[in-house]
Formats: C-alpha cells, structure tokens, sequence
C-alpha cells in the first residue's frame, strides 16, 4: 500500500518537471523567433528610409532651384530686366533648396529619434 | 506583345520607352478639350476599383478574427492613421480619409505597374502633377480658412532682423511654390527611371539570346539584374506612395500650424 502510494507522488514530481522543462523550452523558441520577427520587420524598414530621404534631398533642391529660375525668366521677360532677375532668383532657388534639404533632414532625423524610442518602449 | 516584337525586329533592343505610349481607347471631347479614354484612366480606374473592393469587400464581414483581406485593409488603415495622428496632430485627423484615398490610389497604380503588360498610371507626369496640385490647393485653401492672413506667417520666420525678410521672404516662398514641383517629379521621376531601367535590362536578355552561341550563356547575367531590380521596383512602388502620403501630411501639418 505504502508503495504504491509513493509512486504516483513521484510521478507527479517527474511529470511538472517535464511541463516546466517544456515550458522553459517553449519560452526560449518563443522569445527566438520574436526576436527573429522584430530584425525581419525592422531591417528593410531602416533601409528604405534611408533610400526614401536621399531621393527626397535631391528632388527637393532641384525643384526648389527650378521654381527659382522660373519665377526669375518670367519676371525677367515681364519687366524686361534679362537677365538680372534670372541670376537673383537663381540664387534665392538654391538658397531655397538648401533650406529645403536642411528641413528634411531635421524632419527626418526626429522621426528616427521617435521610432527608435518607441522600440525601446 | 505584337507591337514589342515589332520594335525587336526592326532594331533588335526593344524601345524602353515605348510602354509609356498613351493609347487612345476612346475618343472623347469635353467643351473642347481632349478627354478621351486612353490607357491610363483605365489602369487608373482599375486601381480605384481595387481599392475599393480591398476596403468593402474586405470590411464586409467585420469579424473578430479577421480573414486575410480584413488584416491588410484593418493594416493599410492603421498606417495611415498613426502617420496622420503623429505628423499632422489629432486635429489632422479629418484630413484621414483624403490622405488615405491618395497613399492606396498611389500604391496600388504603382503596384498594377508592375504587372507584365501593364500601363503604369504614376510614370506620366499629368497624373502625378495632378495629384500634388490637388494637395498644394487643398493646404492653401485650409490654411487660409484655418488661420486667415496668418497662414502668411510660414513666409515670415520670427526672431530675424527686418532686414533679412527682404531675403528671406523670397527663399521662402520659393521653397513654398517649390513644394508641388518636387512632390509630383519624385514620383513621377520614380517610376518612369524604374520601368525604363527594368526594360532596358529585359532587352539586354533577348537581345543576347537573339545573338546565339556563347553571347546566349552570357544572358544569364542581365536577367539575374532584371530579377534584383524587380524587386527594388516593388519596394521603390511602396515607397514612393509612402513618401508622397508622408509629405502630404507635413504640408497638411503647416497649413494647420503656420507659425512652425
């Protein structure tokens, strides 16, 4: 009787051993692919923005100076002043363009700060 | 395809160019102006078609657990809306339906684009242009509405010499005006680069293979680039709908907030 009484006991023991082993194990894979998921989701992520802000930069100071050497012609050929006007508005495009560049790198760059905290997060 | 195979034969590479030809399907005149049918508004009208049957068919059933098609329309929603609420504000939020409208109407014409056959509506600068303009008027007409004369206040930076506004009121009208230009060009300019390089590379291939021998072996090469470049186009299509979603948001943010 005292016996057969101890082996269940035992059993018990070896079968919560087995579930927390198990559990331990299911825990570890778990937190693998987790970590496996947030590289795959955030790898390319990094990439295409960095691919994004380039062609950005450079659309936004040609087009800021095209703006500027059209308003310049069109004044130009307006008030007859060719081409003082052109070489001012010229000027006044690139400055434009610059500024444009340096907006979307500061927009760019606190958006990476706010990510990179949410991730932390 | 009858007509590639016509341009092979006459000079042996294909014309890169010649997907982007406009068709006439239907000829249409409005108040003299052309408006005819062509093979743009069809693609464009079939990505339109499609994202509406993304979102209503996909939200028909509302379930819990969603099916397949509810989680990428439940997925598009919910990028669009944490863009709108962190770049435009809370208030932006009624602006969503607009700026959600253009990012899936975008993404899904520079998605149909690279489908073999397909006209790709976003490499022709009248579409692109079109849709920067309709942004541009839209923050002007708000800002104005928002914030009446104040809305000059983005041309008027604070705390400078008066002075300097002689110089700097210029500069920033132009990078104002300059917005629209680089808005649509960046798209445009995107997918027509894309598409060109795409088939300038698929012509290296049957150019090669036409030659025979040794040259034929040597094909492998282009179409390996061929098949890398498809998929940057595919990653290049989402993300230019996304930059173009994204700026409308920040030009949206300034039309609310002028004062920075």
């Amino acid at each position: 009787m005292a016996g057969s009484a101890k082996k269940p006991d035992a059993d018990a023991t070896a079968d919560s051993g087995a579930i927390d082993r198990r559990l331990k194990d299911l825990r570890r894979k778990l937190d693998q692919t987790k970590v496996q998921h947030d590289e795959r989701s955030n790898r390319p992520q990094g990439r295409s923005r960095a691919l994004g802000l380039a062609v950005r930069a450079t659309s936004e100071l040609v087009a800021a100076v095209i703006v500027g050497v059209a308003i310049g012609w069109g004044l130009d050929w307006w008030l007859d002043t060719s081409p003082f006007l052109l070489l001012i508005f010229f000027l006044f495009g690139f400055a434009a363009g610059i500024l444009n560049v340096v907006r979307a790198m500061k927009q760019s760059e606190a958006e990476l700060a706010g990510t990179e905290n949410g991730t932390k997060n | 395809m009858a007509n590639d195979q016509a341009h092979q034969a006459q000079g042996g590479m294909p014309d890169p160019i010649h997907q982007f030809e406009i068709k006439r399907h239907l000829d249409l005149e409005v108040f003299g102006v052309d408006a005819s049918f062509t093979n743009s508004s069809l693609w464009m009208i079939i990505a339109a078609v499609l994202v509406s049957l993304l979102m209503i068919w996909g939200m028909g059933g509302r379930a819990l657990v969603p099916t397949r098609l509810q989680s990428i329309a439940e997925i598009s929603y919910e990028f669009i809306a944490i863009m709108v609420r962190d770049i435009v504000g809370a208030s932006g939020m009624k602006f969503f339906p607009f700026v959600f409208t253009i990012f899936m109407f975008i993404l899904f014409m520079n998605m149909l684009g690279m489908l073999p056959g397909a006209f790709t509506a976003t490499s022709s600068i009248a579409v692109t242009a079109s849709l920067a303009l309709m942004v541009f008027v839209t923050v002007i007409v708000v800002g104005f509405a928002k914030n009446g004369l104040g809305f000059l206040k983005l041309f008027v930076p604070s705390g400078i010499p008066k002075i300097l506004y002689l110089l700097v009121v210029p500069i920033e009208v132009i990078s104002f005006l300059s917005r629209p230009v680089s808005h649509s060009v960046r798209l445009f300019a995107n997918m027509l680069a894309g598409h060109i390089t795409l088939k300038v590379f698929g012509g290296f291939v049957t150019m090669l293979i036409g030659t025979g021998g040794t040259l034929a072996a040597v094909s492998i090469f282009p179409l390996m680039m061929a098949f890398a470049l498809t998929a940057l186009e595919v990653l290049v299509a989402f993300l230019q709908a996304y930059v173009f979603a994204m700026l409308t948001c920040m030009y949206l943010h300034d039309a609310l907030h002028p004062g920075h």
